[in-house]
């Protein structure tokens, strides 16, 4: 099954319905004319909005009980939302009038154009490598296998109306469809990604699953080029960025051992971050950005947390300036009140909410006890010593706070401040006053955390600046 | 910038990359005072006493493994650690996922030290012992022990004998320690447990600074120069760090692309042409995968299987194995199996001898309670019974 035409065919028509549907989506979703690059940047950009679309859908016609009509379902819902998502960028598209569609890049000359060819090439050798690994290995990192990928298979197989509940309520029901997982209450986003490529198939196909993984950091460097030329940077400071960014060790092995969210997650961000930036050159509706950030939160526990960062990052690129002083005045009151009172807890519709500077305590997010683990070397070690980050923390990081303050008076440098700020800090509070300092000790999480923040900052600091030395 | 300021920053950047390779080189590990006249060899003492092998002399080579996939070789020697100072290593068709670790024993004790070496990948490799603390004192036997990595692809059958054609102890020298620094920078970094969450070195793989970090402080040196000499103008500023950032990128891009082009042909090698089932057949739990083969046309569709192992990490990967039954993933310790199970409930015994066995008698034991049992399926490494009804 694995090298037939078919299986290809399938899994790649799994693929591009979603993209080329969500593709449409965000060009309809575009202020500006189209050409190359806002295509490109629309087909990036929809690859993650599509199957996002995709997940939503599933999940929607299992709720409405239309089991066995799942598969068939979404994809007629897909197609009409492309076809009504066309018609609004056609009539748009004749107001507006395309550019040309098909043109090469222009150079200032011949050692750039030399230089652009020979990093494109090495990007696709890396993606080609790093897809070859995806598609050969068995789903081999463990939380593939203990977690991700365990819905997506049991769904397959039996069907996707499976439920899966706490080990607890598991051991007592009567109820022999009920399933349990260490992972159950894990966001099913991906599980439902992976469901619809298996369904593409027939049913359970262990390779299938990891295909999205290696098509995910394809529209990833799309994404991250066609948002650094759009927002006027040259081709080759695109290019390079793109390469400085796509090459991070740490990225490229969640391509090759497939099956964890947090490229997903990374990708999701980067998504987010480039429809605002585009927002801000006047080229993007901001609904693009608040529905990637809905994405954002729909793939990991964590990404509510990052999806809230975003929101206030949104927040503070919108607001006017008294607004925001007094957002941000709020925001320190609200902290320093609550450190004070010793926070709050209370319960609502059997739900436990409590906030207290000893442990955090949140429906969806978990238990959290609360004191001061000192992980600074431990942190080092992974995003500077080892050969994770290449030289990201080193040097991306003191240039993306040089970005943000020399473009402290515009929005662009409002936004990447507060997701600086607000980024940095949450990996901080987790890493150095959770239990999580455990996993930043054994750096099984302080990396795969660290790669949802870092694309999206490294992009847009890149291009601020890109800008001011081009 | 003047031809002048060039040159003299052009000499300034080679001189200070020569200081900071030399303090990486001298910080590298602490200094022996003694040094053997000539290098030592034991090659030809080593003892093979899991996996088979043979050795004419220069050289070991172990042509087989043993069941568990594992080899050990033994030497008894008698030498100063301090005059021992870097080992010189070299190996022929090391399997990627496999690690290397060397153990000692010294004169003062009975204690066995040990420490995890890189890779070795054909060429000739350097470690400087003296890093390790426990180096010292007369060495009285050295272990050469090689097993595959948590979680990998092992083979179970060398394709081609390892041979180990130079294992060789040197005194400290500054060319040894250079040589020591570059092999463990350039080694290769095949995949493990631990990959998709970090790479690079293991907490008991350290071999001193790692590559990013020199090539880190290189660059931040140049900068700093480019800055001293050229001025802080900005244009200048722009160009020399875009063009730091990229070529040391670059030169760790090589690095890291070279060790992932290495997996992937290892990969290639053992899994192209594969059906997914047999792929994962391929794995490192075998066994379990072959358990759990037996025993999967005999779970009904409504059964609820609970499975006891030895610990989390099998108790999850039986659980994958065995879906899309009904698997209960949570580790069930055997002597606390509380209420959780009832008449009718599947168990699924793995890497638990002693209840396995009695198994076959058509009883099982969990804690303190006694099932009468009915034996679906038996395998090596375990069983799957069904539960009958509870002994009083």
């Amino acid at each position: 099954m694995m090298t037939s035409l078919g299986w290809w065919a399938l899994t790649l028509a799994a693929l591009v319905l979603p993209t080329v549907c969500g593709g449409l989506l965000v060009m309809s979703a575009l202020k500006t004319s189209l050409d190359r690059m806002t295509v490109l940047w629309s087909m990036a950009a929809g690859h993650f909005v599509g199957l996002g679309l995709t997940a939503l859908l599933l999940a929607l016609l299992r709720a409405a009980g239309w089991i066995d009509q799942m598969l068939p379902g979404a994809a007629v819902l897909l197609l009409l939302t492309a076809g009504v998502a066309g018609v609004a960028v056609l009539r748009r598209g004749r107001r507006l009038g395309f550019e040309e569609l098909v043109s090469p890049e222009s150079f200032g000359g011949a050692a750039e154009r030399v230089l652009w060819w020979l990093l494109l090439l090495w990007l696709l050798a890396l993606l080609l490598l790093a897809g070859s690994e995806a598609l050969l290995r068995p789903v081999y990192p463990w939380d593939a296998w203990s977690a991700w990928s365990v819905k997506a298979r049991v769904w397959s197989e039996l069907g996707p109306d499976v439920k899966f509940v706490a080990f607890q309520q598991w051991i007592r029901t009567e109820d022999p469809t009920v399933y349990t997982n260490e992972a159950w209450r894990y966001p099913e986003t991906l599980p439902l990604i992976q469901y619809w490529m298996t369904q593409w198939n027939g049913g359970w196909d262990p390779t299938s699953v990891r295909v999205p993984w290696v098509s995910c950091a394809l529209a990833l460097g799309l994404l991250l080029y066609s948002t650094a030329r759009l927002t006027d940077l040259s081709p080759l400071l695109s290019m390079i960025g793109t390469f400085l960014l796509l090459t991070l060790p740490i990225l490229n092995t969640q391509v090759a051992l497939a099956g964890y969210a947090d490229i997903w997650l990374s990708a999701a961000m980067v998504t987010f971050v480039a429809a605002l930036m585009l927002h801000l050159a006047g080229k993007a509706s901001l609904w693009l950005s608040l529905a990637s950030l809905l994405l954002v939160g729909s793939l990991k526990l964590e990404g509510v947390v990052w999806a809230l960062i975003g929101l206030a990052a949104v927040m503070m690129v919108r607001l006017p300036r008294s607004r925001r002083l007094l957002a941000i005045a709020a925001a320190v009151a609200a902290f320093v009140l609550w450190l004070v009172t010793g926070g709050f807890s209370f319960s609502l519709a059997g739900l436990t909410f409590k906030m207290t500077p000893a442990l955090i305590e949140l429906p969806y997010l978990g238990r959290h006890p609360l004191g001061f683990d000192n992980q600074l070397q431990s942190l080092i070690t992974a995003l500077l010593d080892l050969p994770n980050w290449h030289l990201f923390w080193l040097f991306g990081l003191p240039a993306a706070l040089w970005a943000a303050w020399q473009a402290r008076n515009t929005a662009d440098g409002r936004g990447l401040s507060s997701l600086l700020l607000l980024g940095l800090g949450f990996l901080f509070a987790l890493f150095f006053f959770t239990q999580a300092a455990v996993w930043a000790e054994s750096m099984t999480a302080s990396n795969r955390l660290a790669l949802h923040l870092a694309p999206a900052v490294g992009l847009w600091a890149w291009v601020l600046l890109g800008r001011q030395h081009s | 910038m003047s031809p002048l300021r060039s040159w003299l920053l052009a000499f300034c950047l080679v001189a200070s990359w020569g200081v900071w390779l030399a303090w990486l080189t001298a910080t590298h590990g602490p200094g022996y005072p003694g040094a053997l006249s000539e290098s030592w060899q034991k090659v030809e003492a080593w003892q093979v006493s899991r996996g088979a092998a043979w050795g004419d002399g220069s050289s070991l080579a172990i042509a087989k493994l043993d069941s568990s996939g594992e080899f050990l070789a033994v030497a008894q020697t008698r030498f100063d650690a301090e005059q021992g100072a870097l080992l010189r290593l070299r190996a022929q068709n090391y399997p990627l996922n496999y690690v290397l670790m060397l153990a000692w024993k010294r004169a003062d004790g009975e204690q066995v030290y040990f420490t995890r070496l890189q890779v070795p990948d054909g060429g000739s490799q350097s470690y400087l012992m003296s890093r390790h603390s426990d180096w010292q004192g007369v060495i009285t036997e050295l272990v050469l022990y090689g097993y595959p990595q948590p979680q990998s692809s092992p083979p179970v059958v060398l394709d081609k004998p390892v041979i180990f054609d130079t294992v060789v102890w040197a005194g400290d020298s500054w060319l040894g320690r250079l040589d020591a620094l570059w092999t463990g920078w350039t080694a290769l970094d095949p995949w493990a447990m631990l990959s998709v969450s970090s790479l690079g070195r293991y907490p008991d793989l350290d071999e001193g600074i790692g590559l990013n970090a020199a090539v880190g402080g290189a660059a931040v040196i140049t900068l700093a120069l480019v800055c001293l000499l050229g001025g802080l103008r900005r244009e200048l500023w722009a160009g020399a760090a875009l063009t730091v950032l990229l070529g040391a990128t670059v030169l760790l891009q090589l690095q890291s692309s070279r060790s992932l082009f290495a997996q992937v042909s290892e990969s290639r090698h053992r899994l192209a042409g594969l059906t997914p089932e047999e792929r994962r057949r391929f794995q490192f739990d075998r066994d379990l995968v072959d358990l759990a083969a037996l025993a999967q046309p005999k779970i009904q569709p409504r059964d609820r299987v609970h499975v006891v192992t030895d610990d989390r990490f099998f108790n999850l990967r039986a659980a994958w194995h065995l879906r899309p039954a009904n698997v209960s993933t949570f580790y069930l310790p055997p002597a606390e199996p509380g209420a959780a199970l009832r008449p009718g409930d599947l168990v699924f015994l793995y890497r638990q001898p002693g209840l396995t066995e009695p198994v076959s008698r058509g009883l099982l034991t969990l804690g303190s309670q006694t099932w009468r049992v009915l034996p679906l399926a038996t395998g090596s490494g375990g069983a799957m019974v069904r539960l009958l009804d509870r002994k009083s």
